[in-house]
């Protein structure tokens, strides 16, 4: 008996820290979704309303809008960020010349704060920004409301920019994974004959898939509550452009301060990342035990 | 045991000893705090008068003994920092920076105090008769109490650059309204600009949703358009009234601004569309009375000399025939939280950063960015207006100004004009027509008056707040 409960005893202060700190505020939101409680009106709750909050969200003629966005900018950000950050980790991992100094210098933009960061490439975007000199130079035809100013460049600017933030991320990550595959292996597979693709597919890949995963589900979650650079770029527009969940959502609490809503807004957001995710896991982590 | 080890008395022992001088510590340290000069904590918006207020703070701390601790924040930032201190009932803050646009939802919550009794017991040191009436009525009076005091008062006005329009063959806008200046006139001046080599006709905000609201809703106000069928003045009657064939006509003009405006005026904040009148070939605009100071520098608070400094001058913003001109009033006050614990002290301090004195020095004070008035001897001072030569239009502009008609502050008001904001934006995008966009404003407005209770019919009781009644109030407050 004691030897069954004793381990739990000693979980119990972990287990109710982990309540008070993640299950508190989901419950407290989860509770006050189903209220009229907005502090522009009032300082307290005035009542429940049962699903209301929930409807309005659906109604609301930015939901799709910045649903589809949402899922856009995720997708194609993370997979960007996936791709070109594999690129540089291998590079690094050929330890060519000077590749301690760029493996420094590559974790610069993870440091900075994002609004730092929107505030720079927002500078660099402008017509007159070096940025849209550098795309004109190329032969580019920019829009003429400018990159931030057309719906059709806007969000690919915010692509970009989140993109050259978070691939050294990818990059740092993929690099560990990379040195961690034992160097025998490689070797071995030299010594048959193995060309280079075929090392990085059937031998690196294989060992870093684990890590790929969870990387890519860390950045997938990061990125689809993206705020701050969108915020400072664009403000969701033009007209709804660049408008995402996330930034819907700030709106709805920290402008509006329909705190009703907003915790409506932010169910609906935890309950299409708990289904994409757990999609994902059933996928990426089949054979592992999680 | 050996004798290099821990007993567990001695550790006890050892912890209760620390413990003990801890707490005494503690507590000297909150007795000398005691004894220390009284401090208050000032949270405020960095516009311009933050500033000025840095490089004064130390006279008043000389003067009072009071030690005055300045935070800064953004636009985005503060509204949120402040909804959330007073929710959780903090005690920290004891003199807060509010928009006019804040104000009633602070007063209704009782989140802020009504000032009406600082006032007129110290009217002989405040002088509530030298406020300029207009400004208190758009910015500090809700419900017939003053709620907050101004820190800076901001009106619309005309810029326009001196050389192109002497290229152009224009005459200059007035610095009194006139017959002829009406929106009509402005828009086939920036038409004839536009045809100008290398310069755009005019420059306008559009980034959504707040600042293309502050811009348009000038342009919108002049027209004769309005928010609701009958607000301030009572009985209020909250039936939205915004898809009017006024405010039609005020959206097209507005698109056709941004068809001579630089074409990325479209995410526009406030000081982008002054920082490009500042350094670009731009015609003439109309905005904040900040910028006529703002633009004398090459960016916003920008150490480097505009380009086009000494080339810019000014007028009042253009009327429409047959309609009493109405101008914006904006701006940030000095508010005291219900929660603060140095309320007298808080006091002491708006007293002296609102008098005609502090401003003056504001003014004078280098870099010079500042002359956002509010007390009527500050408008008759010569030095002044030689530094700053706009103040007699500044004044007049004033004078035709009620913020409470042209953005009507109503505790929900945030959330109209996020929707509103957003709407507009999409017509200079060409993702809507002015039809469509207010057809659809309409209806949001509807919706969320409905779920707030203000239409059918106000839940709330009204007051007929005209500027009549802010006056009478004034002269109370200084008898």
């Amino acid at each position: 008996m004691k030897r069954k409960f004793g381990p739990f005893l000693f979980l119990l202060p972990s287990i109710g820290l982990l309540m008070a700190i993640l299950l508190y505020p989901l419950g407290f939101s989860l509770f006050y979704s189903f209220q009229n409680w907005n502090l522009q009106i009032s300082p307290i709750p005035q009542g429940f309303v049962g699903f209301t909050n929930y409807v309005m969200a659906f109604r609301d003629p930015h939901f799709l809008t910045s649903l589809t966005n949402t899922m856009f900018i995720t997708f194609i950000s993370t997979t960007l960020q996936l791709v070109l950050g594999m690129g540089i980790a291998l590079l690094l991992n050929a330890r060519l010349k000077g590749t301690s100094l760029v493996r420094t210098l590559i974790i610069l933009p993870v440091t900075i704060a994002p609004l730092v960061v929107g505030f720079i490439f927002r500078y660099m975007l402008y017509s007159d920004g070096v940025l849209s000199f550098i795309l004109r130079t190329l032969g580019f035809s920019l829009p003429e409301a400018g990159i931030l100013g057309s719906g059709a460049t806007a969000i690919w600017a915010i692509i970009f920019t989140d993109t050259w933030q978070w691939t050294p991320f990818f990059a740092i990550i993929l690099l560990a994974g990379l040195q961690a595959i034992p160097t025998h292996i490689l070797e071995a597979a030299k010594v048959d004959g193995a060309s280079g693709l075929q090392v990085f597919w059937y031998i690196m890949l294989p060992h870093l898939k684990f890590v790929l995963s969870i990387v890519l589900m860390i950045r997938f979650m990061k990125t689809f509550n993206l705020f701050d650079i969108i915020h400072i770029l664009t403000r969701g527009g033009p007209g709804a452009a660049t408008r995402t969940l996330s930034y819907n959502l700030y709106y709805a609490g920290l402008r509006y301060f329909n705190v009703g809503y907003a915790s409506a807004l932010a169910w609906i957001m935890i309950a299409i990342v708990i289904v994409l995710i757990n999609i994902y896991i059933a996928i990426a982590f089949k054979e592992k035990e999680l | 045991m050996s004798e290099d080890r821990i007993s567990r008395r001695t550790f006890l022992k050892g912890l209760g000893t620390s413990a003990l001088a801890f707490g005494f510590s503690t507590f000297l340290r909150r007795q000398s705090a005691f004894a220390q000069d009284p401090s208050i904590n000032f949270l405020t918006i960095q516009d311009p008068f933050f500033f000025s207020y840095e490089e004064l703070l130390s006279e008043f701390e000389e003067e009072t003994g009071i030690q005055v601790k300045l935070q800064g924040r953004s636009t985005d930032e503060i509204h949120a920092e402040l909804v959330n201190s007073f929710v959780a009932e903090q005690k920290g803050l004891d003199v807060v920076g509010i928009d006019q646009m804040w104000l009633s939802q602070y007063a209704e919550n009782k989140w802020i105090i009504p000032l009406d009794e600082y006032i007129k017991d110290d009217n002989d040191e405040f002088k509530p008769e030298e406020l300029v009436p207009e400004v208190i009525h758009s910015m500090n009076e809700w419900r017939g109490s003053i709620y907050s005091i101004p820190s800076c008062a901001y009106t619309m006005l005309s810029f326009y650059r001196k050389d192109l329009f002497e290229e152009a063959g224009l005459t200059p806008p007035p610095e009194q309204q006139e017959d002829w200046w009406t929106w009509d006139k402005h828009l086939e001046y920036v038409r004839e600009l536009d045809k100008l080599e290398d310069v755009d006709g005019t420059v306008i905000v559009g980034a959504s949703p707040v600042p293309i609201v502050h811009m348009y809703s000038q342009l919108q106000a002049s027209k004769g358009a309005r928010w609701f069928e009958q607000f301030p003045e009572s009985p209020w009657d909250f039936t939205p009234t915004i898809n009017s064939a006024e405010n039609r006509e005020a959206l097209e003009a507005y698109k056709e601004l941004y068809d001579h405006s630089p074409a990325e005026s479209i995410s526009y904040v406030w000081f982008d569309a002054g920082t490009a009148f500042s350094t670009q070939d731009i015609g003439l605009y109309y905005w904040w009375t900040s910028y006529a100071y703002l633009m004398r520098r090459a960016g916003y608070m920008s150490d480097e000399k505009s380009p086009n400094f000494g080339k810019i001058d000014y007028g009042v913003i253009p009327h429409q025939p047959e309609v009493d001109q109405l101008t914006s009033i904006g701006g940030f006050s000095f508010g005291i939280p219900r929660y603060s614990q140095s309320k007298n002290e808080a006091w002491e301090f708006i007293k002296w950063a609102s008098s005609t004195e502090t401003q003056k020095k504001m003014a004078v004070t280098e870099p010079q960015l500042f002359s956002d008035f509010y007390r009527e001897p500050l408008y008759e001072d010569e030095e002044l207006e030689e530094l700053y030569p706009w103040l007699p239009v500044q004044r007049e502009a004033f004078a035709k100004g009620n913020g409470k008609l042209v953005r009507p502050p109503i505790p929900i008001y945030t959330t109209l004009e996020g929707f509103y904001g957003s709407e507009l934006n999409k017509v200079l995008a060409g993702n809507k027509s002015p039809e469509k966009a207010l057809e659809d404003t309409q209806k949001n407005f509807e919706t969320t008056l409905k779920q707030n209770f203000y239409i059918p019919d106000y839940s709330g009781e009204d007051y007929n707040d005209t500027l009549e009644n802010t006056e009478k109030l004034l002269q109370d407050l200084a008898s």
